[in-house]
């Protein structure tokens, strides 16, 4: 007869999850999981389609514009990115002259792959329909018309699991930036002149810098609606200038006044979004 | 337990509450269904199927979330621990019922979240987030345990008794 009972089989699982939720680093179990993490899909996916419909159809404010407002705007969000973007990899261009193929529009490089959900523990991360066989793989970039989405943390053989910008924990250095209209009536978009400012991603769709004096914020003039481009050498030389998010708020920190907390979200809540590009080439 | 009514319980549910997290939702807080279909199964199995019908739902949450692998599978195994051993104390199909499995579930997935985030600052959760969740989560208890109480013979959790020859 065995003494191993039914209860020391139960205790030993509740000691290996505990272990590997608070001592093994995720880099030795998301392999594994990568590979099977896309089996909700047949139901995920049609449910998030529906209450994107329910939500479009019901809760979104009614416009008197006869034109399609979501074509027009995604178009102007895209073309807007575009010229943020270029003109940052212009700039870098004539530090940097090589890596002249690499100008233009990121898309090209990129493979569009579905959204199927997003995270069911709170988390800011989305579940995509991106497959190793499609050759998304972790450490990619992942984007959208209205800018960054985040990067692929794992990619398997069923689905992909991208990790949001917003994600609390997740690091980038970015500059702030606005549009301004030129005396001929062009368009020009200026970068404020700040070194790089490290943001963090706070949970909730939004992004948090904790390290800018108020004097530096205050001499900027950065105001509410500006763009958070991005700025940061660990990421492709080509996403140089991309759009993160909006500023939407400030506010001086109370344990030290003479620092400000600025908080920034993309211009669309990324875990609504139903398709993202992964950028497969750069 | 019929195992099979399990899997599909528990596929389903993982892929609503997949599809629905980003829309269901109160200042970021979602209502979690995967606990809910945790607490009906640890309401009326079994001891040792309810203990590792917990524990499977919370490694198949794993799959998909961002949290480290094994976080959702201990904490739906300790709430599995906690129901079952309410199981012969409590009115099984009444709302409050319901609604309390669902606050005191949600709140220890919360600790549990809570606790990781102690250890690890940088996947840090706010306290009053998971508490909303939690409380959301007691809220829709109701509509959803009361259903799938109505349901329960599908499960077959309770097994067949042998009927007394006669002589």
């Amino acid at each position: 007869m065995s003494f191993l009972k039914f209860h020391h089989v139960f205790f030993m699982l509740l000691a290996l999850a505990a272990m590997s939720a608070f001592m093994i680093p995720p880099r030795f179990t998301d392999p594994g999981r990568a590979q099977v993490q896309g089996i909700f899909e047949p139901v995920s996916k049609p449910t998030r389609l529906v209450a994107l419909w329910a939500k479009q159809r019901f809760f979104s404010e009614p416009s008197s514009d006869p034109r399609t407002p979501a074509v027009v705007g995604d178009e102007n969000q895209r073309l807007r990115v575009t010229l943020a973007n270029v003109s940052a990899q212009l700039e870098q261009l004539k530090l940097v002259n090589r890596d002249r193929e690499l100008l233009g529009d990121v898309r090209d490089l990129c493979t569009p792959v579905a959204v199927t959900g997003s995270d069911p523990g709170g988390r800011d991360s989305l579940s995509t329909a991106g497959t190793t066989l499609q050759g998304i793989k972790p450490g990619m970039k992942v984007l959208y018309p209205g800018g960054l989405v985040g990067v692929v943390d794992r990619a398997g053989a069923t689905g992909s699991q991208v990790r949001l910008v917003t994600d609390r924990g997740f690091k980038l250095l970015g500059r702030f930036g606005r549009f301004v209209t030129r005396n001929d009536g062009n368009v020009e978009f200026v970068r404020i002149a700040t070194d790089p400012i490290l943001f963090t991603g706070q949970g909730g769709g939004i992004l948090l810098s904790s390290n800018l004096t108020t004097r530096d914020f205050q001499s900027a003039g950065i105001q509410n609606g500006d763009w958070l481009t991005l700025d940061d050498r660990d990421w492709p030389i080509n996403l140089s200038g991309y759009k993160i998010g909006r500023v939407v708020g400030s506010a001086t920190q109370v344990g030290s006044p003479l620092f400000i907390d600025v908080r920034v979200a993309p211009s669309r809540n990324l875990s609504e979004l139903r398709e993202v590009m992964v950028m497969v080439k750069n | 337990m019929r195992w099979l009514s399990y899997f599909i319980l528990a596929y389903v549910a993982l892929g609503l509450q997949t599809g629905l997290a980003s829309f269901v939702q109160y200042q970021g807080a979602t209502p979690n269904l995967v606990l809910l279909v945790g607490v009906f199964i640890a309401l009326n199995a079994p001891r040792d199927a309810a203990l590792l019908g917990c524990f499977s739902l919370g490694a198949m949450q794993d799959l998909v979330t961002q949290h480290p692998l094994g976080l959702f599978a201990l904490a739906y195994g300790l709430i599995g621990m906690f129901v079952l051993s309410t199981q012969e104390i409590v009115y099984r199909e009444h709302p409050l019922t319901h609604f309390s499995l669902g606050l005191a579930g949600g709140l220890m997935t919360g600790a549990v979240v809570g606790l990781h985030g102690l250890i690890h600052p940088d996947q840090h959760v706010p306290p009053l987030m998971l508490f909303t969740s939690a409380l959301l989560t007691a809220v829709i208890a109701p509509f959803v345990l009361g259903p799938l109480q109505k349901l329960k013979w599908m499960f077959k959790f309770q097994p067949k008794r042998q009927r007394p020859r006669a002589f």
